[in-house]
């Protein structure tokens, strides 16, 4: 009889170092493919499930977003801006599928309870897995923008491009800030509060009801480098529109450092802390 | 006996008490010297220094008062929870069955419960597809398999969750009190199954009330008492230690034939 543990055995759910944490993220995510492709269908399939309209809904709804935002644009402001529905329902896609890469990410833990006190599997599946889903439901409601540049006179040209890298840059924040959160969330529900009021802040304080000409031009740099959301919001809607983004390449560039760092720290975090944060679901 | 399948070295496992309000504030900002000022946690010891191993094809009982830590046992066992000391060493991945309703997801139905479930233990998709069948038959689902789980009966759920674990045989099952589930023909077959699980070598670790089930197929059970092993051997002789018939030391390790 052979009681000795070799190289077979595996410790299960081993720590996970900070410098770690990237890598086996990567690992996981090549291993269990089939498992984040499941997840997906998963997070697709029952959004609408029960829902007469079903996925006619994820037109609908930035659809009346932007109608609510259109109505009281123009009840303060007496009057709209350049383009202003096209710009808004841009803007307002755009900042749901930031808002519920985050949230989903940030709630990956708490929300799959059911599954993680069953089985061991690597837990960061969730976070990304939303993400995923969240970006089929971005392009579904991309779809209204159509008869919308069809009225305003729809061109194409290279800067349309632009909408591929704001959207990458768009998701891998919002997924870094929900790992960033997640542990942290799962232990102190004041997290999840704090951040559902900060994000309602950000809309604010984003280019979303407004246009980047608002803010002084000397404060203008500042302000794109602490808010990478105003700089993938704006390649946005200037792509959307055919017209060359206003932005420099150094401020694109460094949006999209951020972005990755923030994404880094965050699953780095997440791998260190997950295992433990599970006692407290 | 056959070859060593799951080792538990020295586990322990501390659960910590969630107080709100100033005394945390203080606490997670402050670390050590917030410490010093309020004092630390409050703890709980779910499992302290647990250690023992399990061969291929062995069947394990758990016994213990509620509150004893069975099923927080297995919860480590699983790789759920990280113990705060030790390890635990597996060669497969372990699959807890526990409760009913066995982490399915309430909004997707059967079937798509069915794949997501085998993807996650690792298996094709092609293979899943094709044991399907065998599998709704098993657990007398036919008409609701295209159902939404919200609109199953508690027994239905166990039953869909039973046969999860019967057709996809994970090499390592742990069992939390389900054995109780479903009406008394289901709970027979269910039992038929675990059965030939165990002589298919998988490797069982049941917890149970019912003691008479665990001597019947165990061939060895282990008596938790405030997260610590007081007896582990035979099972005759570790229910006896529980009604207080036999002093723990007495206990055969090993299963009397």
């Amino acid at each position: 009889m052979d009681d000795t543990i070799n190289n077979n055995f595996i410790s299960l759910n081993p720590p996970v170092k900070l410098h770690r944490g990237v890598l086996e993220y990567l690992k996981n995510m090549k291993e269990n493919r089939e498992m984040l492709l499941q997840f997906v269908r998963r997070d697709f399939k029952i959004k609408y499930r029960g829902s007469i309209l079903g996925y006619l809904w994820s037109l609908l709804e930035p659809t009346l977003t932007a109608l609510v935002y259109t109505v009281l644009i123009l009840l303060i402001r007496g009057g709209g801006f350049y383009r202003q529905p096209l710009w808004l329902f841009g803007g307002i896609i755009m900042f749901q599928f930031f808002r519920e890469t985050l949230v989903g990410g940030m709630q990956s833990l708490s929300q799959n309870r059911g599954l993680i006190k069953r089985i061991y599997f690597p837990r960061e599946i969730f976070a990304t897995s939303n993400m995923l889903s969240k970006l089929i439901f971005l392009i579904l409601a991309m779809f209204p923008l159509i008869p919308l540049l069809y009225y305003y006179g729809f061109e194409i040209n290279y800067n349309q491009l632009y909408i591929i890298p704001a959207i990458f840059g768009l998701g891998i924040f919002g997924l870094g800030l929900g790992y960033l959160l997640c542990c942290a969330h799962t232990i102190y529900s004041d997290i999840g509060i704090i951040t559902k009021h900060a994000i309602f802040f950000l809309f604010f304080l984003s280019p979303i009801l407004w246009k980047l000409d608002k803010i002084p031009e000397e404060h203008l740099d500042l302000y794109l480098t602490i808010n990478p959301l105003a700089v993938f919001l704006t390649m946005f809607r200037y792509g959307l529109d055919g017209v060359s983004v206003p932005l420099e390449n150094s401020i694109i560039i460094q949006a999209f450092v951020t972005s990755i760092a923030v994404l880094i720290i965050g699953i780095s975090i997440f791998k260190r802390f997950e295992g433990s944060v599970i006692k407290y679901l | 006996m056959s070859e060593l399948s799951i080792k538990l070295d020295q586990v322990s496992l501390i659960f910590t008490l969630t107080d709100s309000g100033p005394k945390k504030i203080i606490r997670s900002f402050l670390g050590p010297i917030g410490k010093k000022i309020v004092g630390t946690e409050r703890t709980f010891t779910a499992l302290n220094n647990i250690s023992f191993t399990l061969h291929r094809g062995e069947v394990l009982g758990l016994i213990g008062n509620n509150g004893s830590g069975k099923s927080t046992l297995l919860q480590c066992m699983a790789g759920i929870y990280r113990p705060n000391k030790g390890t635990v060493f597996s060669k497969e991945k372990p699959f807890l069955l526990s409760g009913i309703g066995t982490g399915y997801s309430r909004k997707l139905t059967g079937r798509e419960n069915i794949l997501l479930l085998g993807s996650i233990l690792g298996i094709k998709k092609k293979k899943i597809i094709e044991k399907i069948p065998e599998l709704v038959e098993f657990a007398e689902l036919e008409n609701w398999i295209d159902e939404p789980l919200q609109t199953y009966s508690s027994g239905m759920n166990a039953r869909l969750g039973m046969a999860g674990i019967a057709y996809f045989r994970p090499d390592v099952l742990l069992i939390d009190e389900v054995l109780g589930v479903g009406d008394p023909t289901f709970k027979e077959k269910s039992k038929k199954k675990i059965m030939e699980m165990v002589e298919e070598a998988s490797t069982v670790v049941m917890a149970s009330h019912s003691f008479s089930l665990l001597i019947d197929i165990c061939d060895r059970i282990i008596l938790l008492e405030g997260g610590e092993i007081k007896a582990i051997g035979d099972p005759k002789d570790v229910v006896d230690v529980y009604y207080g018939r036999k002093n723990p030391e007495d206990v055969a390790p090993l299963k009397r034939i």
